[in-house]
């Protein structure tokens, strides 16, 4: 880990509520697998806020399409559960289907699909009527779960088949299969809905395919000196919103690799906490946060100087993470 | 994914099951002792050959390499050398590898070694202390890697020869459950029944242990990571 030089952040934020412009303040909420907590990060001072109790095993966590609701996987307890962004507070829960992991909301807000890693399915349940709507077998062990902007297409990743599955939303049937390297853990499409992005820890790449027609536009590899190839495992992946940078988190090779979208290649590996599994950026795409698994801390990296900038601590096994939009 | 989890800081009941787990898997292999062990040299670590006699989710990754947990200086052949020869390095880095000792402690150790060197020479002794722990860390590791390896193969070997008892059986391979049979029913399993329920009985405990097994390197990797920070922390360069 670097040592990380927060000194400067207090007075930045002073100058900033002197003049009256005060910075954007998101909420950075973070899944803690073995703590079964959510711990809340204000993004602007990165001190913990909050710690609150949630279920079984949190990994995935959404927001909801008005920011309202904070929506996570509770895999052992084999459900989703609701919480209030602002108050913490418990809302509801929404019938999953078994062991859910990752999840993903249709651009409509009210459709949420949700991998169901035990029983090769995805779910979809309708979030305001608990409503399940209907269940789609994919592949085995099925986790990343993407979907195109326009709502019309869903992407999801089996582990274990090694495949994206491409599933219309209309019809919920799978229309095209694309084999992708070993272990697919997440799929997400780019802000234009022309890229889909699917990273596979084992293979230790990320497969970038052409949304049309699924043929493949690149493949991206890792190398970093002095770690060994086994240890570069892929898997959260994050776009700015100007399409021009890719963030890859790759796992207990404790970096995050920075990749230049329009050749693919990439720019640089920065070193954060262990075991660093998933990632996302501030609305503004002026942070970004970083779950690590196996020092328990989140990293924050400052993506105009591409320099990681504190690490705090959270929960045990932080695994998720979402940001408020607001 | 399934990846399983645990503390370090607490022996908590799943603590003690991994340390079970361990003394069975190395318990046919050399043991690993600190004091007046031989120290081989580092070794750069290599891409996994077989995988399919790994048997943990998470992928098999041979060693801990320097530079996914350390932004200091380059560790030298020289650096190397130096802490092999030095007692109190070598003494503490086995200390603070031990997962018995709580990190605060660990890391205080680290503070006290700090303060006692010279501003000179506290970079360069700090670098060689971080160059034991990642040593030691990866010699334990490996025993550990081939522990696990060597127990499943024994549990595969198992599987292979309950699977011959069973199809010899008449029920063919349907373990009974002889705790919910009525009194008097027991006499009437046969021995090479009973003895095949015995073997799934055994084989179903021994594979509950694997998942546990597999944490273990996990949370060596944490702790030396933990270490190298706090080791870090105490650098000047």
């Amino acid at each position: 880990m670097p040592r990380l030089k927060p000194a400067v952040l207090p007075f930045l934020a002073a100058a900033l509520f002197a003049s009256g412009t005060p910075a954007d303040a998101y909420s950075v909420f973070v899944t803690n697998e073995k703590d079964n907590s959510i711990t809340v990060i204000d993004s602007d001072t990165l001190e913990v806020t909050n710690t609150f109790k949630v279920g079984q095993r949190p990994r995935g966590i959404i927001l909801s399409k008005d920011g309202k609701w904070i929506i996570v996987c509770t895999s052992d307890d084999n459900i989703v559960q609701v919480y209030d962004a602002k108050t913490h507070a418990f809302v509801k829960t929404l019938p999953s289907g078994p062991d859910p992991e990752l999840h993903i909301l249709h651009p409509d807000g009210k459709i949420l699909y949700i991998a169901n890693e035990d029983d090769n399915l995805v779910t979809a349940v309708n979030i305001e009527t608990r409503e399940v709507i209907t269940e789609i077998p994919v592949g085995v062990e099925p986790e990343g779960m993407g979907i195109s902007p326009d709502g019309k297409v869903l992407v999801n990743t089996s582990e274990t088949t090694n495949m994206a599955h491409f599933i219309d939303t209309a019809t919920h049937k799978t229309f095209d299969n694309i084999l992708v390297d070993s272990r697919p853990r997440v799929a997400i499409y780019n802000k234009e809905g022309t890229q889909v992005w699917i990273s596979s820890e084992i293979g230790g790449t990320v497969t970038v395919l052409n949304a049309a027609d699924r043929k493949q536009i690149g493949k991206i590899n890792f190398e970093i000196a002095g770690v060994a190839k086994e240890a570069i495992q892929p898997v959260g992946i994050r776009l700015t919103q100007d399409g021009k940078k890719a963030f890859v988190a790759l796992g207990p090779a404790n970096r995050v690799a920075v990749i230049d979208v329009p050749t693919l290649k990439v720019e640089k590996y920065i070193l954060v906490g262990q075991r660093v599994w998933q990632l996302y950026l501030t609305p503004d795409d002026k942070k970004l946060f970083t779950t690590n698994g196996a020092s328990n801390d989140v990293t924050v990296i400052d993506v105009d100087n591409l320099k990681a900038i504190k690490s705090i601590k959270a929960g045990r096994y932080p695994w998720g993470v979402v940001i408020s939009n607001d | 994914m399934k990846y399983a989890v645990g503390s370090i800081r607490r022996f908590s009941a799943s603590t003690l099951a991994m340390a079970a787990a361990l003394a069975a898997m190395t318990a046919a292999g050399s043991a690993f002792s600190a004091e007046g062990a031989s120290e081989p040299a580092a070794e750069p670590s290599t891409v996994a050959k077989d995988t399919n006699e790994w048997p943990c989710v998470s992928r098999k990754v041979l060693s801990l390499d320097a530079a996914t947990i350390w932004d200091g200086p380059d560790i030298s052949a020289e650096t190397e050398k130096k802490w092999r020869s030095d007692e109190k390095v070598r003494k503490l880095s086995q200390y603070l590898i031990s997962r018995r000792v709580p990190l605060e402690e660990a890391e205080a150790a680290v503070k006290s070694f700090a303060k006692e060197q010279a501003d000179d020479q506290r970079d360069a002794r700090l670098t060689e202390l971080f160059a034991a722990v990642l040593s030691r860390t990866n010699d334990e590791r490996k025993l550990v890697l081939s522990g696990i390896e060597r127990f499943h193969k024994r549990q595969v070997a198992r599987a292979k020869e309950i699977e011959r008892e069973g199809l010899a059986l008449p029920g063919q391979g349907e373990a009974l459950p002889t705790d919910a049979m009525p009194a008097g029913e027991i006499d009437k399993i046969s021995n090479e029944q009973e003895l095949y329920n015995w073997n799934v009985r055994v084989f179903q405990e021994r594979q509950k242990n694997i998942p546990i097994a597999c944490e273990i390197p996990q949370l060596m990797d944490e702790r030396a990571g933990a270490i190298a920070r706090s080791i870090r922390g105490e650098m000047k360069s």
